[in-house]
């Protein structure tokens, strides 16, 4: 059946030949239409910066990994691994498959540390952990990659709409920096997450489409096993592996996508994504962060790996096979195939799919800088003290300021073309891996100093510098890799330049003054305690409970008490605890009135909305008065989109019912009369 | 008799991986992280080994799918 809907309106679409038909377009027009609302839609539950860019805290794990899929895969990936496809065949996908050695470091560390100290940028983080320069150097080198990286996706879906629809490619540019500046500006995280959810599903499902009619037009008049058959014979040995040659030919070959991708590319998507940490930051706890991460890495990025490579295995066994002559450049692979395989509307879907990966690229990107202005230029330094109204207002205006800035960048790209695109990569060549290793020493050793961070950057970028000019520098790591045409070995630069910041921040930490434990408490993994109890204001309660449903009630009394951060010096005089403060798991203490602390700098109290629920209730979930509770909508399926986080209080005898103020219930955007689902996090 | 060089990649990634994978395992347990006396804890390390073997386990059927898998005849486009 797919064969002959495909083969009868192949004639059509040769016809058309890449410009699509009046039906794509109308696909395509239909698509930018139908996000521009739904992400627009999102405005209503942006209600403080925390909502606008970490949307409340309060997402559920199929949100954030769905949503990540998208964030990860741009317009570009089809373009660029179709045609690693077609050139090497299935060891395309080796760097969708190479993470997870770095998990073990982001489950337990990285998530924890940023999750529960608050931190809401990595600058912040290297404030907090390093002081001011480190900061500067560190918002200086991701404002660049992120409104650069904006740009360079835009050039590249211009160029490919130009190729393919025959638009031009600044019209491609302005329409899509429109409608996502649009809704980022009106809906913030909560719309990006919502948007690159449906986004995520349909390059998934666009991508498997277009593999599953490969294959069905494979198969001629046969089943589609045996275009399975067909596909699997015409490749070569080599080009069956999962691994490319060990470490030829130069250009694409396993070590170096190994060491530029699987290590030095997983540390810096996992460690120094400002987006990704803003993604991570929108889960309702570490644990769905952690489910999230689990849902992408395990399942999701073996299924993209196909989604973005099969145009290119397509075309290699089409070319094999005769079907389609060899494209004159590898790059055109995808447009080829696609245009050959699919039927007028399922080509224009594929194309929307196409922009659906660059919009939810851009968002995040948008999004994030937005972030990163707010909360390490203009707060501490432009407007501080401010309302949170204010700077609400303000994240609104620099979202839609990033959108023309973007927009600016990609014009600027097209203009200059390759260059730019060159300039871009190389300066990220030299500013990425210094900064991932100052990272990463940061959250795993304790000893790493202030100077030992700045050395680490400044050396590590001179050392990268230096190599450009003597790539012989690079020679020790290159594992036997030849250098390209200019002498250079570019895969093996980024495991050079870890190496060398790694070994001077090391160096350096050693010869210099260490910052005190009360100065880096709850910023490196040594303190996972201190954080959690600081993040909940008591002693964690880490007994498993029930999930459990109530009926949500408005209460009149006042529920939000001044409660505040536990300090370092509090965390280490348990005295302090009895002294008023309340301990998770028991009733008596909390009866008490809280006691205010101070707050370790930089922490925002933590100010949740006291619930009570009845002593059964509380007993399933195995809390105590004092404990952190997620309250969200019985329906699971809106992700937490209406639920909040909440303090259990002393309990109630009045059944199966749960008690909140009116304001926490106008905050978690319940609906009166919709039971509730109320889980323990600590 | 020595290892064809087809699969150095698979070696050198799972080695190298295994040893940086156990660094961390080893970094998480040491700093009391991962604290395996708690069962939500424990869940998760047992995660995290899991995702290890999932992926030297994909890519060992994928070779032997390769190596293997041939079919005999295969349909042209004629």
């Amino acid at each position: 059946m797919l064969t002959t809907l495909a083969q009868a309106t192949q004639a059509s679409a040769a016809q058309a030949g890449t410009h699509g038909t009046a039906l794509d377009y109308v696909v395509i027009i239909g698509y930018l239409l139908l996000i521009l609302g739904f992400g627009s839609f999102f405005g209503r539950y942006a209600k403080s910066t925390r909502d606008f860019f970490f949307s409340g805290s309060k997402f559920s794990w199929w949100l954030i990994g769905m949503s990540m899929v998208a964030t990860g895969v741009g317009s570009h990936s089809f373009i660029k691994y179709a045609q690693k496809g077609y050139e090497h065949g299935m060891s395309s996908g080796m760097s969708y498959m190479n993470d997870w050695f770095f998990i073990p470091f982001f489950m337990f560390g990285w998530l924890p540390i940023i999750y529960f100290s608050r931190v809401r940028s990595i600058p912040e983080y290297f404030q907090r952990r390093f002081g001011t320069t480190a900061r500067f150097l560190a918002v200086l080198a991701i404002l660049e990659y992120m409104v650069g990286y904006i740009g360079y996706n835009l050039f590249t879906l211009g160029t490919v709409a130009n190729q393919v629809l025959g638009v031009e490619v600044w019209q491609a540019i302005i329409v899509i920096s429109l409608i996502s500046g649009i809704y980022i500006t009106a809906g913030g995280q909560t719309a990006v997450i919502f948007t690159d959810l449906a986004q995520g599903f349909m390059l998934l499902f666009a991508g498997m489409l277009l593999f599953v009619l490969g294959l069905d037009y494979l198969a001629f008049d046969g089943v589609m096993l045996d275009g399975l058959k067909n596909f699997w014979t015409h490749l070569s040995l080599s080009e069956r592996l999962p691994f490319a040659h060990f470490n030829e030919p130069q250009s694409f070959n396993f070590i170096g996508v190994f060491w530029q991708d699987g290590i030095a590319g997983s540390i810096t998507f996992l460690f120094i994504s400002q987006g990704l940490i803003m993604r991570f930051l929108a889960a309702k706890s570490v644990n769905e962060g952690r489910k999230a991460i689990l849902f992408n890495t395990v399942f999701i990025l073996p299924i993209s790996m196909i989604v973005v490579g099969n145009a290119g295995w397509l075309g290699n066994v089409m070319v094999d096979m005769g079907i389609i002559t060899a494209p004159e450049n590898s790059r055109d692979i995808f447009v080829k195939v696609a245009g050959l395989i699919c039927h007028p509307g399922v080509f224009g879907f594929v194309l929307a799919a196409l922009s659906a990966a660059l919009m939810s690229t851009i968002d995040t990107l948008t999004n994030a800088t937005a972030a990163l202005f707010i909360y390490d230029v203009y707060q501490p330094y432009l407007k501080p003290g401010q309302t949170d109204r204010h700077y609400m207002r303000s994240a609104r205006v620099t979202s839609a300021c990033t959108a023309v800035v973007g927009l600016g960048i990609g014009l600027f790209f097209m203009t200059f073309g390759k260059d730019m695109y060159k300039i871009h990569g190389m300066f990220q060549a030299f500013v990425s891996p210094p900064i991932v290793a100052t990272v990463f020493l940061g959250a795993f050793w304790k000893r790493f100093t202030s100077a030992g961070a700045i050395a680490a950057m400044a050396g590590g970028m001179l050392c990268i510098l230096a190599s450009k000019f003597f790539p012989e520098l690079v020679a020790p790591f290159s594992h036997g890799v030849a250098p390209d045409s200019h002498g250079q070995y570019n895969y093996m630069t980024a495991f050079f330049g870890l190496f060398c910041s790694a070994a001077i921040g090391i160096i350096v930490s050693l010869m210099t003054r260490p910052k005190t434990d009360k100065e880096i408490a709850g910023l490196w993994i040594g303190t996972m305690d201190f954080s959690m109890r600081r993040f909940k204001g008591s002693k964690p309660n880490h007994e498993v409970g029930a999930k459990i449903k109530a009926s949500l009630q408005i209460s009149s009394d006042r529920t939000t008490p001044a409660t505040t951060a536990l300090t370092f010096d509090e965390f280490r005089t348990p005295a302090a605890e009895v002294a008023g403060r309340p301990t998770g798991g028991d009733h008596t203490a909390y009866a008490r009135a809280p006691k205010p602390a101070k707050v370790a700098p930089g922490t925002p109290p933590p100010e949740y909305a006291i619930v009570r629920l009845c002593e059964n209730d509380m007993t399933r979930l195995k809390a105590g008065p004092g404990d952190l509770l997620y309250v969200g909508d019985a329906r699971r399926w809106l992700g937490g989109l209406r639920s909040t986080h909440c303090r259990a209080g002393e309990p109630h005898n009045q059944g199966n019912i749960i008690w909140i103020a009116e304001d926490a219930f106008k905050a978690g955007n319940f609906v009166p009369g919709r039971p509730v689902r109320i889980e323990k996090f600590f | 008799m020595s290892i064809p060089e087809y699969w150095w990649p698979y070696l050198y990634q799972y080695g190298v991986g295994l040893v940086i994978f156990l660094t961390g395992l080893a970094i998480i347990l040491g700093y009391k992280s991962c604290v395996l006396s708690r069962k939500n804890d424990r869940f998760w390390f047992g995660v995290l080994i899991f995702g290890f073997l999932w992926y030297a386990g994909i890519h060992f059927l994928w070779y032997m799918a390769a190596l293997h898998i041939v079919p005999d005849t295969a349909g042209g486009a004629s």
